[in-house]
């Protein structure tokens, strides 16, 4: 059968349905013009809570950061802390991004992006397990120098670095060293779009449940619809 | 009753088989359909005053109900968003709905079911002699890519005839 002729038969028949279908119209005058919230309205609101969290944190770094320009271990730490926030907060405006284009955006693909963006916005925290190892080495070496510079005796007035003699700092060098290159690696290789590499998806499947795994799968295959294939 | 909420009854009255295509390819069980509907109508409202009168309602009401028909084609434990009535937005006949397909058409609706979601979306669109330009308004994808995909789409569907 030429596929005009099938064409032709699918549209008589949908013709067909739409003559048998009613509109319920007194339903339809019932339904209240009342403003509906958006579910993802919550989801904006935290974000936007959290971004304005990142944006003081990052500001106190840096005023940390010049205050001890001169002293590697501290300036070092502050700065690695830094690029880490600067991270977490591109990745927090993309995520009030991705809110709005599922509210703003219309056309399938687009839409459709945003939400599995959305679901699989969680990825987010195990793709960041290899980087995350340096923070927690710099992290009280800031906050334990920070409240002694404010004069605030949490810790009695315990600093990290001169505590333990300067091996903290050695040891942060090696870790540095080590697990920067291969976090920025183990980041950018383990994502959505990298699904078509076994071990990708083996380590996908394993840190995710069933619903942002399919929307992983999902993502991926918009993706590849955008490129054409 | 609003001029707001007259002319979209009006508008919907006109356009209410494109959703009822949709309900028919996203859903094969008759509750399902009458859900999907359900959302799709709800959704519809929720959106038409964002409505721009620059498009054509038909290319909005594709874009609107589609969305919702994926998404929720996608959701494993289907609930709807909303569902404030127990009656349906759209009545579907039972008569029409339980009318025993002839051969080809029903090969044609076993092809489109099997369908991925995106797919099935542009399958609805070619089989409404939507064109290309149209095509790539409603999903986003490229007309080129849209070329190809419905290229691709008509391959599998004359190889999965000729099989038959």
């Amino acid at each position: 059968m030429e596929l005009g002729e099938l064409k032709s038969m699918w549209q008589a028949r949908e013709a067909n349905l739409e003559k048998s279908a009613k509109l319920n119209i007194q339903l339809l005058d019932k339904i209240e013009s009342r403003k509906i919230q958006s579910i993802l309205k919550p989801l904006l609101i935290q974000n936007k809570i959290v971004l304005v969290s990142h944006i003081l944190f990052m500001t106190g770094l840096f005023i940390f950061f010049m205050y001890h320009i001169t002293e590697l271990p501290y300036a070092a730490s502050a700065l690695v802390l830094l690029l880490y926030y600067v991270y977490l907060t591109v990745n927090c405006i993309q995520q009030i991004k991705a809110i709005r284009n599922v509210e703003e955006c219309t056309d399938i693909v687009g839409k459709q992006t945003a939400l599995a963006e959305l679901n699989t916005h969680i990825l987010h925290y195990p793709r960041l397990s290899i980087i995350s190892i340096p923070i927690f080495l710099s992290f009280p070496v800031v906050v334990m120098k920070a409240l002694i510079d404010l004069k605030l005796n949490y810790f009695n007035g315990l600093d990290i670095i001169t505590h333990t003699q300067g091996k903290w700092w050695t040891v942060e060098l090696i870790v540095y060293t080590l697990f920067i290159p291969a976090g920025i690696w183990f980041y950018l290789l383990v994502k959505p779009s990298n699904m078509h590499k076994p071990w990708v998806r083996n380590i996908i499947r394993r840190v995710s449940s069933k619903k942002v795994f399919k929307a992983a799968r999902f993502l991926e295959e918009l993706q590849g619809l955008k490129r054409g294939k | 009753m609003t001029t707001n909420k007259e002319t979209f009854l009006r508008l919907l009255e006109e356009h209410k088989g494109i959703i009822i295509k949709i309900c028919n390819a996203y859903c094969q069980a008759k509750d399902d359909k009458e859900d999907l509907s359900q959302e799709i109508v709800y959704n519809l409202w929720k959106a038409f005053a964002n409505y721009k009168t620059d498009h054509k309602f038909s290319t909005w009401l594709y874009r609107v109900a589609l969305n919702v028909a994926i998404s929720y084609y996608r959701k494993e434990k289907r609930s709807l968003q909303y569902t404030p009535y127990d009656e349906n937005l759209i009545i579907f006949s039972e008569e029409g709905y339980n009318k025993e397909l002839e051969g080809n058409l029903l090969l044609l609706q076993q092809f489109i079911f099997e369908l991925k979601e995106i797919d099935k979306s542009i399958m609805l669109l070619y089989l409404d002699d939507k064109s290309y330009h149209e095509i790539a308004e409603i999903t986003g994808i490229s007309e080129t890519n849209v070329a190809t995909k419905i290229n691709r789409i008509k391959t599998n569907l004359k190889a999965k005839f000729s099989n038959h």
